[in-house]
Parts: structure tokens; sequence; C-alpha cells
């Protein structure tokens, strides 16, 4: 958190549109890492995107944010994880949830196999591990803003991600992608 | 063994604090099991990266916010009697001129002036400025000055006296008419800035007021005298602590009363009431409405402030309650700004002048601009005209053609270049119907600087004139996280033209890049705003773009021919495999940049999008030698 964040932070919390945007541009990636990991589907996640940011900025218009750049990410964070629940809920039962992300034409196919593995391994997380690991996985958080969003403790975190990890690397393994000795795991 | 494999995954996260880590990594270091639990996370995280967003992600955040500002400004309330429009102050100087002869009263008759019609928008009022005579566009403020009544030598005292005490040492009893607290003074104190006691009698305190007497009587409440209002104020309202409105006002005094009336409105009716002392109080009604105004003027005359409430006749609605706070303005400083503003439009004029000659140019020439200046000359200019002097710099950019497009060589694309512009024609009027402003997607063909009035003005491929106030002082030095912040910005948004471009080249015949802005929006283009730097204002075009609708081949044709190097030279690089040198050559042909210097860096500076999208903060010192060359081609 350097002095540029929270010049910048100070001017989104004063309505100014142009910190906005600038602060929108840090934002978009991770938030959409993350609600496209919660959600995967492409369209869902960039609607809980728009949505999130879209009331920060009304908070930020309405000048109800505070200029502590942790508190507004955790703030955005939180808008997006209940938006990605509700939309998980919604979608259950109506199509399958996961949908292919479009290919990324600039990765390899290995990098694109590594990554669907490590996909489908996520989702035999238990639920809160699996939201904590990918708020810091994808949304680039620090422990203290998960326990902020997930409303748990921060060893609740601590040990959270690590036991999604672990069990990530007994996953891969076992999907034949080399992560280390399984004698240490599980 | 004390291991806490939990703490691996915190220490890879940068969660532990300074001595847990030195800790962990002591501990690490002997500890086989941590080791190798370190290898392992450290390989899952690696596997673990977020899927990129879609490309438009950034535009269409930027488009929903945007659509969310127009639909809530649409809703929110104005006020309604106090203005029904904002006022920039710059914009109503002819109006104030109006208003200052409003101000001198019936003993000048008002003759020409007073015919110009109020002006409908900035634009006309420039106008209608640069055609009134200047003694006739803002009346001399010193003989407005002497048109006004003095201020009274002699400041009021601000207490009361509550009684006295004869005695051995008289004392009097005085009350401060602003804070109502009482003070006991004798013979000599001084009970304000150069106000002494100089005599205690019976009821009555004399004083010495800067060396003037001035006698306080029992009960008498010395009433201060009436500051001098008369001027030009400008008046800020506030709705619930939110600013609401803010507009220049005429304020006349008469004796007891108080008139004023806005200059943007001469027709209205004056709002009026009675000054006494420091207080006002006016009224207007309507016939809907009545609003009740109530306030105090500061001792010095120079600033205001004021309550007022509105009550709807009908009693339909609450009444609604502002506030408002009004300086008055120094009429030199008024004068001085109307007579720039009055040089601007000069300028502007003269800018605007140069545009039919290229236009009947690029009529006659298959809508293409005219390769230079001199090629206008004698056919449809005379030399004079875009000459540049000691006093005027043009710059002129050549290639452009009148529709924004200046289509690839190909013989099938120019064939359809008629059907084309009358395309890019409609597309640009229903784009500036639909913004209600011009928008900042023409190119500029020509930019004249005037260094010694510090003015510069740019004209675009449609004829628009923009000019720039180079003057006007920001407000202090940035701070250089908004500076960083600001330098930041304008990188990241030479980085989308670099994808539009790139997103656009992809998709259409010969890899062409984008003939201009106009063509791409808003389809690759999806956010107009990406094309104003942060420190320009609103609508306008930053960027110059060096290469509108050539190929990729072309590209690095002039990319090669401007290096020299012989292995490049004169090759058909499109057949020719070199594959070291095309990366490096699209490294180095610059395809966008900062149409300025930007602003408050310590030396001069742009950012340059090259044709590989990578963006770079360039000296200008480097202009020369490394984009210099690629100009013109």
């Amino acid at each position: 958190m350097d002095g540029t964040d929270q010049e910048l932070m100070r001017a989104v919390s004063r309505g100014d549109p142009k910190a906005f945007e600038l602060w929108c541009t840090k934002l978009e990636r991770p938030l959409y890492g993350y609600a496209y990991g919660m959600v995967r589907n492409v369209h869902d996640a960039q609607d809980i995107v728009q949505e999130t940011l879209l009331r920060v900025y009304r908070l930020a218009k309405e000048r109800r944010l505070r200029d502590d750049p942790g508190s507004t990410r955790s703030l955005a964070f939180g808008i997006a994880h209940n938006l990605a629940v509700d939309a998980h809920r919604r979608r259950r039962g109506v199509q399958p949830v996961s949908e292919a992300h479009p290919a990324e034409a600039y990765r390899s196919a290995e990098a694109s196999l590594v990554r669907e593995q490590v996909e489908r391994a996520v989702q035999e997380l238990p639920e809160k591990q699996r939201a904590a690991w990918m708020l810091r996985s994808y949304g680039e958080l620090t422990y203290a803003e998960i326990a902020g969003v997930l409303d748990i403790s921060l060893d609740e975190v601590k040990v959270g991600i690590h036991r999604a990890r672990k069990r990530l690397a007994t996953l891969l393994d076992r999907d034949g992608q080399y992560v280390g000795g399984r004698s240490h795991g599980m | 063994m004390g291991c806490d494999l939990v703490r691996v995954s915190a220490y890879l996260d940068n969660e532990l604090s300074e001595t847990e880590r030195e800790d962990f990594e002591t501990h690490a270091r002997e500890c086989p099991a941590c080791a190798e639990e370190l290898q392992r996370m450290r390989r899952v995280i690696a596997m673990s990266t977020a899927y990129a967003p879609p490309m438009d992600l950034h535009a269409r955040v930027m488009g929903r916010i945007r659509q969310d500002d127009v639909a809530s400004t649409r809703t929110e309330r104005m006020p309604r009697r106090w203005r029904v429009a904002l006022v920039a102050v710059a914009a109503s100087l002819l109006a104030v001129a109006l208003g200052y002869l409003w101000m001198r009263g019936p003993q000048q008759p008002p003759s020409t002036p007073m015919a110009i019609h109020l002006p409908q928008n900035q634009e006309m009022e420039q106008r209608e400025l640069a055609v009134t005579p200047p003694e006739l566009a803002v009346p001399d403020p010193m003989k407005v000055a002497q048109d006004t009544q003095p201020l009274e030598e002699t400041k009021p005292l601000p207490f009361t006296l509550a009684g006295t005490v004869a005695g051995g040492t008289p004392t009097a009893v005085l009350v401060s008419t602003e804070t109502g607290k009482q003070a006991v003074a004798g013979i000599g104190t001084e009970v304000a800035p150069g106000v002494f006691v100089k005599e205690i009698r019976q009821g009555e305190v004399v004083f010495d007021n800067n060396g003037v007497d001035q006698t306080l009587t029992k009960g008498a409440v010395s009433t201060p005298s009436a500051p001098d209002m008369s001027g030009v104020w400008k008046v800020t309202v506030k709705e619930g602590g939110e600013r609401a409105d803010e507009f220049v006002a005429v304020i006349k005094v008469e004796g007891t009363t108080i008139t004023m009336k806005p200059v943007d409105e001469p027709n209205a009716e004056a709002v009026s009431g009675t000054l006494t002392g420091l207080r006002f109080t006016m009224a207007r009604a309507t016939e809907v409405e009545r609003w009740d105004i109530e306030g105090t003027v500061a001792p010095d005359g120079k600033s205001m402030s004021a309550d007022a409430i509105v009550t709807r006749v009908d009693g339909s609605e609450q009444p609604t309650q502002y506030t408002a706070t009004g300086e008055k303005m120094d009429p030199s400083a008024l004068l001085a700004a109307a007579q720039r503003e009055k040089l601007k439009a000069q300028i502007r004029d003269e800018v605007q002048a140069m545009y039919p000659p290229l236009k009947s140019y690029a009529e006659a020439n298959n809508s293409v601009m005219p390769p230079s200046l001199a090629a206008l000359v004698p056919d449809y200019a005379d030399e004079a005209m875009y000459a540049s002097t000691p006093e005027r710099r043009i710059t002129y950019h050549a290639g452009l053609s009148l529709f924004d497009v200046s289509l690839h060589k190909e013989p099938a694309y120019s064939d359809t270049l008629a059907v084309m512009s009358q395309q890019m024609l409609a597309h640009e009027q229903s784009l500036r119907k639909a913004y209600g402003r011009d928008l900042p997607i023409a190119p500029m063909i020509l930019e004249v600087a005037y260094p010694g009035e510090k003015i510069s003005a740019t004209l675009t491929v449609m004829g628009g004139v923009r000019v720039t106030d180079e003057s006007v002082p920001s407000a202090g030095p940035v701070p250089q996280a908004a500076q960083n912040a600001m330098r930041a910005s304008d990188q990241n948004n030479l980085k989308q033209l670099g994808l539009v471009i790139k997103m656009y080249q992809n998709e259409h015949r010969f890899e062409c890049t984008p003939p201009g802005w106009l063509t791409v929006y808003p389809e690759y283009l999806t956010d107009i705003n990406v094309l104003t730097s942060p420190w320009d204002e609103e609508g306008t075009l930053s960027y110059v773009y060096f290469f509108p609708a050539r190929s990729q081949n072309e590209l690095l044709e002039i990319g090669a021919a401007v290096s020299g190097d012989p292995n490049l030279v004169g090759v058909d690089l499109s057949t020719v495999e070199i594959p070291s040198a095309i990366p490096k050559l699209q490294s180095e042909i610059p395809m966008v940049a900062d149409n300025r210097d930007i602003p408050g860096e310590a030396e001069a500076r742009r950012n340059i999008l090259f044709l590989d999208g990578h963006v770079e903060n360039m000296k200008m010192e480097e202009w020369e030698t490394r984009i210099a060359p690629f100009i013109g081609r």
C-alpha cells in the first residue's frame, strides 16, 4: 500500500471520476479473476465486475467510502462475493455451471491444460476454503482483507488457504501434474 | 520438531511478521519437511493463475458507470429559482459587461451593447465579443467604481453600552454585538483595535476611535454603517451542504434599497429588498413560488452569506432551504479576463479562416488534404494566410483526408471513398447529436501556437477549432502522487488505443491501421474518453495519430527506411523471413503520441505508443532522432 494508492483512494473517496477509473483499471483484473473462478461463466463474471464497480462508484459519489485502499478493496470483493454467490445460486439447476473460458490464444496448450486441471480441482474444495483461496490467488487480497470479505477470523483464513493449497497439490498430483512427493501431503 | 506447515503458505503470501519470517527461514533451512512443503506450495501457486478478463471489460465497466452518471444527473433536483442552469463564470463575461451597464443605471443610456442579443452559448458569446467594439465590450471598471458610494471613514463600534459606574475609577460595561459578552473597561482601555476609552460620563462613553472621537450612549445601538455592496458578485448556492448552483450577479445598493440580478438573465425582474447595517433581506414572488432571502455582508463589503427559503405558493411542496455565499469580484480581474476572452475569440476566427482553403483543396483532390501548406498557394490562398511569423507558429499535419479517412492506396479501396465519406459524415453527425457536444474524434490538421500570448489553437479536419489558454495557471504544483497517477492513466489510454489499432488491423484487409478514430468508434474504440489525457479538459483529442490507414507492411517499410539498416532497405518484409528484425522494427515505429508535453514534469516529456503496443515515457530531446524521421512519410 504505497503513497500513490493512498492518494488515489483519497481522490476516489472524494468522488473524482478520473481517479475512480484509474482505480478500476487496477481492480478489474483481480475482480474478474475471482468472479470467474466463483461462477465459471464469462457473462456472469463480467456482469458481476460491472455491478460491483458501479455500486462502489455510487458509494464514492455519496462520499461513503473511506480513503483506506485496503478497506475499499475488501468492500469491492465483498460485493462481488455476494453477487457471485447469488449468481451461482440462480444458475444452479438451470444449466451446467461450468462453461469453458474462451481459449487464450497466447497460452500454450500445456498451460491451458494445467489451468483446466486446477479449475477442476478447485471445484472439489470445501466452499469456505475455495473462496479464501480464490480471493488470495485470483483476487490478490491480503489475509486481513480476505477475513473482512468472508467474515471469518485471520487464523481461519491462514489455515483455509493452506489446506486448500495442500489439497490442490494432492489433486494435481493425482491428475498427473507433478507437484511434489505425496509423502507429506494430506 | 516444531513444524507448523500452515506457516509455509503465510510465508509465501508475505503474511508473516518480520520476526516470524526470520524464525521460519531459519527453521526451514534445517527442516526438510518444511523445505519440501515450501517447494510444493510454490509450484501450486505458480499453477494457480487467474483467467484474464475480456479486453473490453474496462470499456464496459466505464460505460455502465457513465450511463449511471447521466441518469442520475437527469434526476438530480436543481434549484429552480436561483437559476436554471449552471453558469461558468468565464462564460458570462459579456453578460457581466451588460450587467455593469445595468448597474450604472439610466444616467448612461445603454445604446449599442444593449442591442446585442444575449448569447445562447459560449461559442456565440465569444463571437459576439469579437465583433463588439472594445470600448463597448466592457465598460471601464474605474468609472463604475466612481458611481458607487465611498466607504465611511470611521468604523462602527462592535459593542453597545450597558451602563457606567461613577466613582474614583469610573468604569463602563460594554456588550459585544457579535458575541453578547460583557466586558468592563476603564479610561485608557483599548476595547478594539485602535479604539480607546477616553472619557466616562453618566450613561455615556467617549472613545478615541483611531483618532476620531466617537460617543456611545447607554442603550443606543451603534449601527454599523452599510458597507459598499455594489458590484459584481460570484454567488455559490448550496442545498443541504451540496453545491447546487453558481452564478454571477450584479448587486446595486441605493440608500437602504438593495437589488440583485443574475447577469445572464437580463430580462428577469431583479430581486430587491433592504440593507440595514450588515443585514439584508430580499424577497421575490412569482406566480408559483416565493423566495425569501436573509443574509449578512462582511464589514469590508467583499463577502456575504445568506439563507434562502423557497415556498410554493400553492403549498404543494415543503419549503426548500438553500444557503448561499458570495464573493465580490475584482473589476480589474474581470476586465483582464474579458480582454483575454476577446483575444481568444480573435484567434479562433483567425484559425477558423484557415479552414475553407484546405477544404476546397481536398474537395478538388479526392478528399485528401494538401501534402504541404505551400500547395495551397496561389490557387486556394495567398501566402500570408499560413505563414509562420514570430507571433504565431503553424504546424501542419499532412496526409489526412477531409473525412478522417485517408484510405489505402489500393484501387478497390479508393473506389468506395465517396460512399464511405458520406457514411462517415452521417456517423459523425449522429454521434455529435447523441453526445450533445463535439467529440474528440476528428484529427487535427493544423496547430497554431501564439507563444507571446501563451495561447494555442488547433483546427480539425472537420473544421472545428479549439483554443487552449496556456496561461491559466494550474492550482499550485500537482502533488507527486497525483502526477504519477495522471501519467499512468495517460499511458493506459495509449495502451488501449494500441489495442484498438491491433484489433482493427487483425480484422481488416491488408492489415490496415484504422483510418481514424471516427471509423473505429464505437465498434473497437468503445470508450471515447480514452482519447483525452487526464490533464486535458473533456472532449479534447489529446493524441497525435501518426499513421492512419497504413498497412502493416507499409509501416514496416517505413521503419526499415528510417532505420537505414542495409539488410532491410528495399526488402519486401512480408515475404522475407527476418525473424529478429521485425519485432525490433515494430518496437521503433511510433503510432500515437501525446500532442503536448506532459504538464508538471521537470523536463519536457511525452508518452508514445509504438507499433508493437508498448508505451514509452520519452524525453523530448529524443523526439528529433526517434520520432521526427517518421513524421510526414
